[in-house]
């Protein structure tokens, strides 16, 4: 499999009170192209860190993080934000959607970035939209006015709008409640399924069934790792058992 | 109380930069206020100290030896009023010109320093005793300190084109006549010199009185002028008649417009603290509405959120108010040397503690009244409504500027979609600007019409300028010489428009006359017209509301002892002489004097036609009294000058109207001919003697140009940087979000930039237009004490639109600046919040 992202050596630290913390510590990684990554472990044990740290929105303490072959810690914040808005797309936790935009204006938002031609997003967004199951009725809606669910697949539109080589997810089922959490997480695995790269971070266990390998951190570090079949309804149940004891392994 | 306090300092240490650009506006305006004030009510206080401590005069008159009586002195000794008064000797002269530190004035008072006068005449601080006391002169300490004046310098005054130079050997302190902007000059010259300078140049009486009431001079010049029955004039050939008050106002009249300018933009600045602090109140309160849910679920009551409130702003604007008086404390050094450059008295003005204070209070109380009222909707929120972040401020009724569709590219469309959603700030930002920009303008018009192009002033003067003005020797028919210039290539026209001297209803006033008001460039009515018959007079509205008369009213006019009637037929701007100037008609002003023969010129030129070049054609041509000139043969220059200065005087003192002469020298006739070859007495440059006259208050201006544009753009620059910041801190989010997408901080800084566009635009050009249509009315209000009626002024639209540009460059470029603290906004920190 080719590595779509690499890290060497990778240190993330933070200086709290005086005092450093150490997050990260020398990590080598490598998140492979078409895979549906998962990042686990337990609270503080630095997913989410490591998460924006390969992702280009935060830069490494130590250690270099490589896309293909640009090694983005070495870039400047601009060329950071250059490299996101043309590889990446993000679906957060808390979603983060504009308030005062429509819901397609905050996916316009994004993909008028990339390209001048509105007509061409505008379609995208259309296509996009009806690939996640949105009504069209909700595209001049505000984010107020819309669900948990709803919100988090127009945030997965916003991310999918440039056609990224990567997906990060943090906790996208987080705030959700279960059947707009298992809608989310449905259109995950299908992306996955149509070779879209995808790096997940959650503490829960069906997120991390849809998974394909499952990494698991223990203060900073590589603990272990888990690899699985492509994700379908009918092995489900063996995989949420073979996740469930691999958990148990690292101390879950 | 305490708990209100902590809130206070809680919401002050989380604003600090906010609370910061207001405690600065705030400083701002308690130290121009603090100034302002002082000024105001100071000036003429310490004008009053300097007087009494100098023993000035309160009451000066000049008149011409051969119409004084010793009666005149028991007139005055019996007056109860009078503490003390001198009479002597002076050498007076009205247009005599004379270089002073740069300017030319034309108005000179010679004293005696040993005639043993004991008002106006301070202590000489002789530096050069070796200097020859009969070439010896005294100059005001003005002199040196501000115009470089140094002891051994020579000092050159031009009598009839002939220099006389003096040599500096003293100074002393003055408080009238010393500034090179003023009316005219006093200084003091040896005994010796006095009496060789009075032989050349005669001289007339000078009386002077101190009063117990200062202000009692006015009556007391009118009185004598009534016993004398002289015709006697403010400012004339031959006489002068100054009193307190004219003194004062000649003296402090540049430092009061100051002052009042100053004020009227203390005033902007009030208003534009008021927006300010009304949108943080209420941005505040939005901001804040979560916080304040809390504390009321914790059992905090409305009125204590609210007292935190006006604790806060307390905190801001009290120590700013009492900063701001003390800041101004050790300006006051730098205002004193300011107000001493423009009017020349030594000033000890400070700060006027009391006042400013009452003022800062007030402007305190009523930033404070504001905060209370925008306060009064904490009242209202539930504490349930405010822990769900409040009522939606924006509303989402409309999606403004969506990106699917029409013009721009998406940072365009996303900084107009921002401005819909803050509409407030950027609406108070607008104001702001207009506001700002509206003060830049009437400044930058006062700036173009009194400082570059001086025409509006001028014309606010209520004097006619010319090029030259020529005024004929007695034997020339001036409507002959004026007729028989105009056909010259180099004149473009010629008016005659003679100066006269009169008083109406009792009061002394400047006067002149034409047979054709409707050549004249720089005199115009504002209401009515000039007079066209002999029985009509024009005068000043401000002389016409003193005395209470209207257009179509009669007044009395007298001189010479002969009063006529005549009807006021319109009313002018005349800004000097305290608006006391009169208009009639040449047959108007024969009813008064019916010999009166006009002997005054004035020369409009061609285009590209320099003074210099006119006078050599003139002088040549037409023969000008008492040109002196070194004819090449030195050894006679001396001996020319002489003579021809003999015969002016002769023409001069004797009423002779011509002379016919031979100078012989060494057995040789070196000078001869005849008097009447001279048609020319004297040629004055008008235009060079209106601008130092009005100098003063192009100094003022300028002055005030400078503290008025760098206080609004130092204002825009704080209170944009400050919405800008409370724009970032509130999106900041929302600029999170965008920059995990892959906004750059540039892209979102033009947003942010690009969002404040339209309502900078719209301010600013609002307060481009609104200058430069009401520029007229706001000076000429501004003015108006001074007799101002129509100030002419006007700015190019041209220049509007540059300033208002380089105010949206500016503009543009703090905005940016402020929003490059988008760059501290990381995407990790969004997510770790």
């Amino acid at each position: 499999m080719k590595a779509i992202i690499k890290t060497e050596k990778l240190c993330k630290s933070f200086s709290v009170g005086g005092k450093q913390l150490h997050i990260i510590k020398n990590m080598d990684l490598k998140i492979n192209e078409g895979d549906f990554t998962v990042i686990m472990g337990s609270s503080g044990s630095g997913k989410s860190t490591l998460l924006y740290a390969i992702s280009g929105m935060d830069r490494p303490t130590l250690g270099s993080v490589w896309f293909g072959e640009t090694d983005i810690s070495k870039l400047t914040n601009d060329e950071m934000a250059v490299f996101r808005r043309e590889n990446c797309g993000f679906v957060f936790q808390q979603i983060h959607l504009m308030d005062n935009m429509s819901v397609m204006d905050n996916v316009m938002t994004s993909g008028l970035l990339l390209t001048n031609n509105k007509k061409k997003i505008y379609e995208r967004a259309i296509w996009l939209f009806t690939h996640v199951k949105l009504s069209k009725d909700l595209l001049d809606k505000f984010p107020s006015q819309l669900s948990g669910g709803e919100a988090q697949r127009v945030g997965i539109v916003r991310a999918l709008i440039n056609n990224p080589k990567l997906i990060f997810a943090d906790e996208p089922t987080g705030a959700l409640n279960s059947a707009s959490g298992k809608a989310v997480l449905d259109v995950l695995t299908e992306l996955y399924t149509s070779g879209q790269s995808v790096v997940v971070v959650t503490h829960d266990i069906k997120t991390a069934a849809r998974g394909n390998r499952i990494i698991y951190l223990r203060d900073g570090a590589l603990s272990g790792e888990l690899n699985l079949p492509a994700y379908s309804d009918d092995n489900k149940a063996a995989r949420m058992e073979e996740i469930q004891k691999f958990l148990e392994r690292m101390g879950w | 109380m305490k708990k209100a306090f902590h809130i206070a300092k809680a919401n002050l240490k989380k604003h600090k930069s906010a609370a910061l650009s207001l405690f600065l506006i705030l400083l701002t305006v308690s130290v121009l206020s603090t100034i302002g004030i002082s000024i105001v009510f100071g000036v003429r206080k310490d004008y009053e100290a300097n007087i009494d401590r100098l023993n000035g005069l309160h009451s000066a008159i000049i008149m011409s030896k051969d119409v004084y009586l010793t009666e005149y002195e028991d007139f005055i000794k019996s007056d109860s009023r009078v503490i003390e008064y001198n009479i002597g000797e002076v050498i007076y002269y009205y247009l005599f010109p004379f270089n002073y530190g740069g300017d030319v004035l034309h108005q000179i008072m010679i004293l005696d320093a040993d005639a043993g006068f004991t008002i106006s005449a301070p202590p000489i601080d002789i530096r050069d005793s070796n200097i020859p006391r009969d070439r010896a002169v005294y100059l005001p300490l003005y002199a040196e300190q501000n115009l470089g004046f140094k002891t051994g310098d020579i000092f050159t005054m031009t009598h009839r084109n002939r220099p006389i130079e003096l040599i500096v050997a003293g100074f002393f302190e003055a408080t009238e006549y010393s500034a090179p902007n003023g009316i005219g000059l006093k200084i003091f010259v040896p005994g010796e010199c006095f009496h060789e300078l009075k032989n050349q140049l005669g001289s007339s009486v000078w009386i002077t009185a101190r009063f117990q009431n200062p202000y009692d001079s006015t009556v007391f010049n009118k009185d004598f002028r009534a016993y004398s029955d002289v015709d006697l004039f403010a400012i004339g050939e031959d006489s002068l008649v100054m009193d307190f008050s004219g003194g004062a106002e000649n003296s402090i009249m540049p430092v009061m417009i100051i002052s009042s300018i100053l004020l009227v933009f203390v005033i902007i600045i009030i208003l534009i603290s008021l927006i300010v602090i009304r949108f943080r109140v209420t941005n505040g309160i939005d901001e804040s509405m979560h916080t304040i849910g809390v504390l009321k679920a914790s059992g905090y009551k409305s009125g204590q959120i609210i007292a935190s409130y006006l604790l806060e702003y307390s905190i801001i604007s009290l120590p700013a108010a009492l900063f701001g008086i003390l800041l101004a404390l050790p300006l006051f050094s730098v205002i004193r040397q300011i107000l001493a450059s423009i009017s020349a008295t030594t000033w000890t003005l400070t700060a006027n503690f009391p006042l400013a204070l009452i003022f800062s209070i007030f402007i305190s109380a009523s930033l404070l009244l504001l905060v209370l009222l925008s306060c009064r909707r904490i009242h209202k929120i539930p504490p349930v409504e405010a822990l769900r972040g409040g009522i939606a401020t924006n509303s989402f009724r409309r999606n403004y500027f969506p990106l699917k569709k029409g013009l721009g590219n998406v940072h365009i469309r996303l900084g107009f979609k921002n401005m819909m959603a803050y509409a407030k700030q950027y609406l108070m930002i607008g104001a702001v600007l207009m506001a700002s920009t509206y003060a830049i303008i009437i400044i930058a018009a006062l700036y173009q019409n009194f400082v570059i192009n001086n025409t509006a002033l001028i014309q606010m003067t209520g004097i006619e300028i010319a090029d030259i003005d020529i005024i004929v020797t007695r034997h020339t028919d001036a409507d002959a010489l004026a007729l028989e210039m105009e056909k010259l290539d180099e004149v473009k026209k010629t008016a005659m428009l003679a100066p006269v001297h009169f008083s109406i209803e009792g009061t002394d006033m400047t006067g002149w006359c034409s047979d054709d008001f409707s050549l004249m460039e720089t005199i115009r009515t504002h209401e009515g017209r000039f007079p066209r018959y002999d029985n009509e007079i024009a005068v000043t509205k401000l002389f016409a509301d003193q005395i209470g008369k209207e257009i179509g009213d009669s007044v009395k006019v007298k001189t010479k002892g002969i009063t006529q009637e005549y009807i006021i037929s319109g009313f002018f701007s005349a800004a000097s002489d305290g608006g006391r100037i009169g208009m009639m008609t040449l047959e108007g002003y024969r009813r008064l004097d019916p010999n009166y023969q006009r002997d005054n010129i004035k020369i409009y030129f061609n285009e590209g036609i320099r003074f210099d070049d006119f006078y050599g054609f003139i002088k040549a041509n037409y023969g000008v009294v008492n040109v002196y000139q070194d004819d090449g043969d030195g050894r006679f220059s001396a001996a020319k000058a002489r003579a021809e200065e003999k015969i002016s005087n002769y023409l001069e003192f004797y009423g002779i109207d011509s002379v016919e002469y031979a100078v012989i020298y060494n057995s040789e006739i070196i000078l001869s001919g005849s008097s009447r070859t001279y048609q020319i007495e004297q040629i004055v440059d008008i235009a060079e003697f209106i601008s130092t006259q009005i100098s003063g208050y192009a100094d003022a201006v300028s002055i005030i140009t400078m503290v008025v544009s760098v206080i609004s753009l130092g204002i825009i620059a704080l209170i944009l940087t400050m919405v800008v910041r409370q724009i970032v801190r509130k999106r900041r989010y929302e600029l999170g979000v965008m920059k995990a997408g892959g906004y750059t901080t540039k892209q979102l800084a033009r947003q942010i930039a690009i969002s404040f566009m339209p309502c900078v635009l719209f301010g600013i050009t609002l307060g481009c237009i609104t200058g430069t249509y009401t520029v007229n009315p706001a000076v000429t209000a501004m003015f108006a004490s001074t007799g101002t009626y129509n100030a002419n002024v006007y700015i190019y639209p041209l220049a509007a639109v540059i300033i208002g540009f380089l105010i949206l460059l500016f503009t543009y470029m703090v905005i940016n600046l402020s929003a490059k603290g988008i760059k501290h906004i990381t995407v990790y920190e969004l997510i770790s919040e």
